[in-house]
This record gives C-alpha cells, sequence and structure tokens, in this order.
C-alpha cells in the first residue's frame, strides 16, 4: 500500500489521505459488482453460468488473452453473487448454502438400461393370457386355527414337522415316507435352481443370438465352416509333435497354424545354396518313379485277377483267414501290379 | 521378388519335368555361361541371371513388371502354369515334339488344337497326356500342348480327331499381348 502522509513542518500534525487509501484499496481488489447489458442465464443446481452478451469483435482482438481472462471473471463473480444471494446456514466454522434442483437437463452418460427379457414362466403367461394377482402372503390355517405363511419356512405347506405320515395305497409299505417327501423336496429345490440359471442364461446377451444364429441354418454358414476348419485344426495338430508329423489324408488340406508366419528365403541369400537345393529337387525328381497310368490300366487284369482268387482259394484252405490278413493280401497283390507298372523316367 | 520354397520349386519342377526331362532343369541352374536362378515375383515364376535379378532388385515391388523371363505362374490354389514366354528354353531341351505341316501352323498359331490331318512328324514313344512341344516342319517352335494320344493311337487316328491339345503359341503374343504377363 502507496503511504499517502503529508508532513507539515509547522505543527507536525500527521493528516491522511483516506480518498487514496480507498482507491488504492479499490485498485488491489476488482468491484464485485459486474455489469451486463444482457442478463445472463444461470442454473445454480449444476453452478452453470450462459453468458449470452455478445463479443465485442475489437476489444476481443486487442488483446485477447487479457479480455477472455476479464470476461471469465465477470461472469465467475456474477455466479458467485447469485449464490451468495441464496439463504446461508452455519454449520460450526463452515457457512453452507443449499444449492437448488438444477433446471439445465444435461444428456445421460449411459444408455437406458434394456428391459429384462421374460423368464419362461412369464412367456408362458402371457401366452395364456394368465395375469398376476395379489394374494396375501398369510393364510389361515384350519389345523392350528392361526395365519400362517402361504409358502416357505413355518408355511401352511410345511410338514416336515409330521411325527407320522401316511403311506399311499400303492406304494411300498416298507419304503420311508419321511424319506420319499425329503428326496421330493431336495428335487424341487434342484429343479427351480435349473429353471433360475436357464432364465438367467436366456437373459446373457449373447444366448439369444446364438440360439437364433443355430436355428434353421445349415452347416454351410460362414461361422459353421469356420468352426469346422478349427476343429480341423486342432486334430492335426493335437499330437506329442503338435502336427509336425502328422500324416496328412489324401483329400485332407494341411492347415496353417494360426498365429504362424512362413518364413521365407531371403532374396539376396547365397544363390550358390539354393541353386543346390533346387538341383537337389530336380535330382528327386529324376529318381522319383512314374506312374504309367495308361500302362497300368491296360495289362491284363484277367490273368492278375485269376493268380489273386486261386491264392485266396488254396489260403481259404489251409486256414481261416482274418479281415486284416485279407486286406494285407489285397494291398500286396496292388503293389505287385503298380511295381510292373512303374518305369523310371530315365528309360524312356 | 523372393527365392521359390522347397514345395513351390517342387510343384513348379514337376510341371517343367513334363516337357524336359529333370536332367535339362538341372541345365537350367547350372550353366556354365553365368548364375542363373528362379526367382518369385506377384506370384509369377522369373527365371534370370543372378547379374539382372540383383539390378531388378532396386525396383519397389509394385513398380517392377517384370525381369528376365517369366516361365509361368501359379495359380491361387497353388498350382503351376507355364507361360508362351517359357518357350524359348523349353524348345531346346523338348523330350517329345509335335510337327506340324505348313498348312497346319495358321490354326495352331489361332489357338486351335493340332488335328491329324495337320500332323507332319511325332516323336516315337510319346504316351498319352505327354507334354509336348509344338514346332513348324522347319524346326521352329510354334507352342505347346499335351498330347491327346499316343504314338501308336496316333497311326491309326482319324483325320479330323485332336492329336494335341493346344496349351499355348507364338501367336499370344499378338493375340493377348496387354495380359501376357
Amino acid at each position: 500500500m502507496e503511504s499517502s502522509t503529508l508532513h507539515t513542518n509547522q505543527d507536525r500534525k500527521t493528516v491522511i489521505n483516506v480518498d487514496s487509501i480507498l482507491q488504492a484499496q479499490s485498485r488491489r481488489y476488482k468491484s464485485t459488482e459486474v455489469s451486463k447489458n444482457i442478463l445472463p442465464e444461470v442454473d445454480l443446481g449444476n453452478l452453470l453460468l450462459i453468458d449470452r452478451q455478445p463479443v465485442d469483435p475489437q476489444e476481443l482482438q486487442s488483446d485477447i488473452e487479457i479480455s477472455l481472462q476479464q470476461l471469465a471473471r465477470d461472469n465467475t463473480q456474477w455466479l458467485i453473487n447469485e449464490i451468495w444471494k441464496l439463504p446461508t446456514q452455519q454449520m460450526e466454522d463452515a457457512l453452507l448454502v443449499q444449492l437448488p434442483e438444477p433446471t439445465t437437463i444435461v444428456a445421460r452418460e449411459k444408455p437406458i438400461p434394456k428391459p429384462k427379457p421374460p423368464t419362461k414362466w412369464e412367456q408362458y403367461a402371457k401366452a395364456k393370457g394368465i395375469q398376476k394377482r395379489k394374494r396375501g402372503k398369510m393364510t389361515f390355517d384350519e389345523k392350528t386355527q392361526t395365519y400362517k405363511r402361504r409358502w416357505g419356512y413355518k408355511s401352511v405347506t410345511d410338514d416336515s414337522n409330521d411325527w407320522v405320515k401316511e403311506v399311499p395305497e400303492n406304494a411300498d409299505p416298507y419304503e420311508d415316507q419321511f424319506e420319499v417327501a425329503r428326496e421330493a423336496k431336495k428335487e424341487r429345490i434342484a429343479k427351480n435352481e435349473l429353471q433360475r440359471l436357464r432364465n438367467i442364461e436366456r437373459r446373457q446377451k449373447g444366448f439369444f443370438n446364438k440360439f437364433e444364429a443355430s436355428k434353421g441354418k445349415s452347416t454351410k454358414t460362414k461361422a459353421a465352416q469356420e468352426e469346422v476348419t478349427k476343429a480341423i485344426k486342432d486334430a492335426q495338430s493335437s499330437t506329442a509333435s503338435h502336427g509336425v508329423f502328422t500324416k496328412i489324408l489324401p483329400q485332407e488340406k494341411r492347415l496353417r497354424k494360426a498365429g504362424v508366419r512362413r518364413k521365407l528365403p531371403p532374396n539376396l541369400g547365397d544363390v550358390k545354396s539354393e541353386r543346390g537345393a533346387g538341383l537337389e529337387i530336380a535330382d528327386k525328381l529324376r529318381k522319383a518313379p512314374i506312374l504309367n497310368i495308361p500302362k497300368a490300366v491296360s495289362m491284363n487284369p484277367v490273368e492278375e485277377d485269376g493268380k489273386k482268387s486261386k491264392k485266396g482259394r488254396k489260403s481259404k484252405g489251409n486256414f481261416r483267414q482274418g479281415k486284416r490278413a485279407k486286406m494285407s493280401n489285397r494291398n500286396f497283390s496292388q503293389k505287385t501290379k503298380k511295381s510292373s507298372a512303374i518305369s523310371r523316367s530315365k528309360k524312356k | 521378388m523372393r527365392p521359390l520354397t522347397a514345395e513351390e520349386t517342387k510343384t513348379f519342377f514337376e510341371k517343367l519335368a513334363k516337357y524336359i526331362s529333370p536332367e535339362n532343369i538341372k541345365l537350367l541352374l547350372d550353366r556354365p555361361d553365368a548364375s542363373y536362378c528362379f526367382r518369385l515375383h506377384k506370384d509369377r515364376v522369373f527365371y534370370a541371371s543372378e547379374k539382372i535379378m540383383l539390378t531388378a532388385n532396386n525396383f519397389a515391388r509394385k513398380e517392377l513388371v517384370s525381369f528376365g523371363t517369366c516361365f509361368g505362374k501359379f495359380t491361387k490354389t497353388g498350382k503351376f502354369r507355364l507361360y508362351m514366354t517359357a518357350l524359348d528354353y523349353l524348345a531346346p531341351y523338348a523330350q517329345f515334339k509335335v510337327w506340324v505341316k505348313p498348312n497346319g501352323e495358321q490354326s495352331f498359331l489361332y489357338g486351335n488344337h493340332v488335328l491329324k490331318s495337320h500332323l507332319g512328324r511325332i516323336t516315337d514313344s510319346t504316351s498319352k497326356y505327354q507334354g509336348v512341344i509344338v514346332m513348324s516342319m522347319s524346326d521352329v517352335p510354334l507352342g505347346f500342348g499335351v498330347s491327346a494320344k499316343s504314338t501308336q493311337e496316333c497311326r491309326r487316328a482319324d483325320p479330323s480327331s485332336i492329336v494335341t491339345f493346344h496349351q499355348a503359341d507364338v501367336g499370344e503374343y499378338l493375340r493377348t499381348e496387354e495380359t501376357l504377363l
């Protein structure tokens, strides 16, 4: 604070200029009064103020930082002034204000919860037109002349405290009727629990979709085929070697394992070794026996058959031949046929 | 561009072996003049000298159209299909040949099968469905195909019957110029 005292030499009296002090004060603290041409909208419940006054572009452009700061301060002050207009409460050291109900409608954060899908009973009741009727919880028990619960613990129907039980006419006389009742109750509980769980399952999101998808659609859908492919993949790799040595059936495709990237030889690798690999493959091709199908087909099949049948008859006479033995015999005959039809390409 | 995998090489060589013997495939790889190699680019197999391959390697995959000689392409099902451009290497090493009479040349070059009436000569011991090179009578290679009949059957065949199924011919250089590669 700037001291504005004046000292007169004559009487050494101190004269204080009050105006200047007040001015200095007002310079330090801005006024709580804010003037606006257009009244801002205030929603105290949300501590929200909407300033409708148009912005003066010239003032804004002169110094944008300061003018924005000014605007923000004024509006905050207005909001605080509005809060101070509300009735206050003293609570120990604090002053409390009860904010009114918010008037501005703010959008909901989360979507409205979906209605629960009906349980099986609710579905059935709706189909049959069964309406819920209000029934009291307590009913009058004729036996004991008291009011008892309609169901559950200590209910009218509770017969667990009976000391004697009737044996039905068609029942086994040596059967323990108490045990029967206990079992029946257990079963009822289990059935109810199962139904409850089923209702929960039905309520689960995926259940309906899955059910709808599987209903009335063939296995030729993309999803079904993907499932089959996955099953084949699993089967192929479910061996001790993780499918490395798994034999592939004639019509079966070797499926590529998911997540395993194939490694390709580098383009600028060793050309010599690459050539060596190529030569090896060509060599193997040269050595591979070529099955001459037309020649194999044109071989005299009658003679072969005759030999085979003769052989078969002979062996049958000697000992009983099992199915497996017969199979191996057949393979053998096929092999001989093939080997005679095989010709090495070199021969040509 | 990349070298062929073992599986691809096998498929490719098996196809080549139908036209030229595996011995000759080895000759393609092991050349005395320069180091040659097979490279796969955009599913196509190219045969080029190492020098050309290395030069072509400087181009981006997208920009590179061709280098060396295109032998053919792998189909989406993994089979190999020979292209007309491979003829230059197939013809000199060919095991089985079919010579076409001058009056049948044009018909073959228009993409038709070779008929018995156009057949000039055929390699002895050609079996059925054997890969053959089609030549003119003056030993100019015209294309290649697959024999529809064995040499024995050809002798007895009807003049209008097909002797060789057409696969590729040099006429393709004109007919399918845009889609050759």
